[in-house]
């Protein structure tokens, strides 16, 4: 219960913390709307029709009071209810950032069963590429996608989530190549690098030993003696690369013009629009410490040892 | 695993410094030529061309260069020769080679290369500063502090790390775009979360100690017990925590001007923006600069593995 509690005020926080940011950007949504001809009175009434003339304090408790009624507000640079705006990323999101997690561990549990299997010098050549591919920038690894598969190759859509005018999922499926490889590989690589560290500790186990004293060897040892025992913890993890997730999609979506939660982020932030920036961050945020909480709990359930509350360990 | 006997990875971090440092007064200018004519506009790496630097400022830069006979000068470009009056060389057209090619302004890609390792390695140091002494200072005081101040801390750091952090950072370097020093803040402003995790969790290791009771029960201020006995005793862990703050940043610079935040100078992210625009023609654009913004990730992440090992291992 103090975990949830814990969870539910650090969102309480992010809150704030948003709010108070976004009100400290120089400058307020009327300024960055305003067209050279707008007269300042006509300006004026706009801010005034928007709240923005109430001081910061003032506008933090009325956001509150229209959050608590469930009112999310209305998007001052798209003109159009949040939570509607909110309610058409969020599944395209949802979409991308399961590609992305199902292609990372797709990937990334088998290269590192595949990369132990391998003498130790090739090893040390892959752990490097795995460190250079997890460092990758991900806006330029998405580009290098684009270039590869669509500039050169042709073969790919290089932006937004489905062909003008719609279509149906056949249609929609090579949209969502790049955007999710851009967000996979960089995970993958990631999880690569972990999982292998964690077999390499079950490695030295003792029923490691005694498994390959009754003769087992090579992918079938690894794979039942050592791949087992050391995937919880990889699986735990999803919870964390949630936050690797939403924070790639902040830049892959704006790669790929996929319209969802990031690029909506991205832009609301940086156009100043205060309602849609402070709830879509909300969202991610609550992605993100969602995650965590139940990549705790999930960690917990699997091995009762981390039962202690945190801060009171050893 | 330690890279502390690699070479190799020094060289390359004292390499990329000195590029940063002393590059820009080499390579040329990366401004736009004051007359790029298509001849000069997107040439591929290696490309031939001439310049010559115009009397009252600018140059010129083309495939073939002469004087006018009536004043001018004569310059080749796809369509053939063709005369712009009313400028005048300064020198005689001089020939180079430009081993990364033009962008679309034709601007030499290796000049402005050159001046973004400017711009974003002083934005790493300078954030990988920030980062670490606002990190340390949270750490300790929520070590030297009392509960509510821990308490407050705390949240604030949850609060930061519930974020995705390139939406922290996102909307605090809008609060301090234009300038190379503002994104430094703003990327230093992002990232101390861990270091004053780490230093916290050491700090608090070492305030068991008999000398750290000793002192306070002998009476010394919260200033000296932090100066004098607490950070001498964390600084291997912000030795260890550096170079990778650092790598971190090189990566978040990166990203934020290539989302269009103005990093107050050439920037390899905006260049791979500025590519991407152009992209069906001229991979190069894209290529080169991102490569570099790779190198310099890895190789301030190999430098914390250098000096992390010494510490963790």
């Amino acid at each position: 219960m103090g975990r949830l509690a814990h969870a539910a005020g650090t969102l309480v926080a992010v809150f704030v913390l948003c709010f108070v940011l976004l009100h400290a950007m120089p400058g307020d949504p009327q300024d960055r709307l305003e067209a050279p001809g707008i007269p300042a009175s006509e300006a004026e009434r706009t801010r005034r029709a928007l709240g923005l003339d109430a001081p910061a304090p003032v506008q933090l408790v009325r956001t509150v009071v229209s959050y608590a009624r469930g009112d999310l507000g209305i998007s001052i640079g798209r003109r159009e209810r949040v939570a509607d705006v909110l309610r058409s990323a969020i599944p395209a999101t949802m979409l991308l950032g399961a590609a992305a997690l199902a292609l990372a561990y797709g990937a990334g549990v088998p290269a590192a069963l595949l990369v132990l299997a391998l003498p130790a010098r090739a090893r040390r050549s892959c752990e490097r590429v795995a460190l250079a591919l997890a460092v990758v920038p991900r806006f330029w690894l998405g580009v290098l996608l684009v270039l590869l598969f669509h500039s050169l190759a042709g073969a790919l859509p290089a932006s937004h989530a489905a062909p003008p005018g719609g279509g149906g999922l056949a249609s929609r499926i090579p949209h969502l190549v790049l955007p999710a490889l851009t967000l996979a590989i960089p995970a993958a690589a990631s999880i690569c690098r972990y999982q292998l560290s964690m077999m390499e500790a079950v490695l030295e186990a003792p029923h490691v030993r005694a498994s390959r004293a009754a003769g087992r060897a090579g992918l079938g040892l690894l794979a039942r003696d050592v791949l087992r025992p050391s995937l919880s913890a990889t699986a735990a993890l999803a919870g964390l690369d949630l936050q690797v997730l939403v924070s790639g999609a902040l830049v892959g979506e704006s790669v790929f013009a996929w319209p969802g939660l990031g690029r909506v982020t991205a832009e609301a932030v940086l156009g100043a629009d205060y309602p849609l920036a402070l709830a879509s961050a909300l969202v991610s945020s609550a992605a993100i410490v969602g995650g965590r909480f139940l990549a705790e709990e999930a960690a917990r359930r699997l091995d009762p040892r981390l039962g202690s509350p945190p801060g009171e360990g050893p | 695993m330690s890279s502390r006997g690699k070479p190799g990875v020094w060289a390359l971090a004292a390499g990329l410094a000195t590029v940063a440092i002393v590059g820009p007064a080499l390579s040329g200018d990366a401004a736009t030529p004051s007359y790029a004519p298509s001849a000069a506009q997107l040439l591929p790496p290696g490309s031939a061309v001439e310049e010559v630097a115009l009397e009252g400022g600018g140059f010129l830069r083309s495939r073939r260069i002469e004087a006018a006979t009536g004043g001018g000068l004569r310059v080749l470009s796809e369509s053939g020769w063709r005369t712009i009056g009313g400028v005048r060389a300064a020198q005689e057209p001089y020939r180079r080679r430009l081993w990364l090619g033009t962008d679309h302004q034709g601007r030499d890609i290796l000049a402005l290369a050159v001046h973004g390792a400017r711009t974003s390695l002083t934005v790493a140091a300078l954030a990988a500063f920030v980062a670490v002494v606002f990190g340390t200072g949270m750490g300790l005081a929520s070590v030297l502090g009392g509960g509510l101040a821990r308490a407050g801390l705390h949240l604030l750091a949850d609060a930061a790390l519930g974020l995705p952090r390139l939406l922290l950072l996102l909307i605090l370097a809008v609060c301090f775009e234009g300038s190379t020093a503002g994104v430094a803040f703003a990327v230093g402003l992002a990232s101390w979360m861990e270091t004053a995790r780490l230093v916290e969790a050491e700090a608090r290791r070492i305030a068991r100690g008999g000398f750290f009771c000793a002192a306070r029960a002998a009476g010394a201020s919260g200033s000296r017990l932090a100066l004098r006995h607490l950070v001498p005793n964390v600084a291997p862990v912000l030795v260890a925590v550096v170079p990778l703050v650092a790598a971190e940043a090189v990566l978040l610079e990166a990203t934020l001007s290539y989302l269009g935040v103005n990093p107050g100078g050439v920037s390899w992210g905006l260049m791979v923006a500025d590519g991407q625009r152009a992209l069906p023609h001229g991979w190069w654009l894209v290529v080169f600069p991102g490569s570099l913004v790779c190198l310099a990730a890895l190789a301030l992440n190999d430098l914390a593995r250098g000096s992390g090992t010494a510490k963790a291992a």
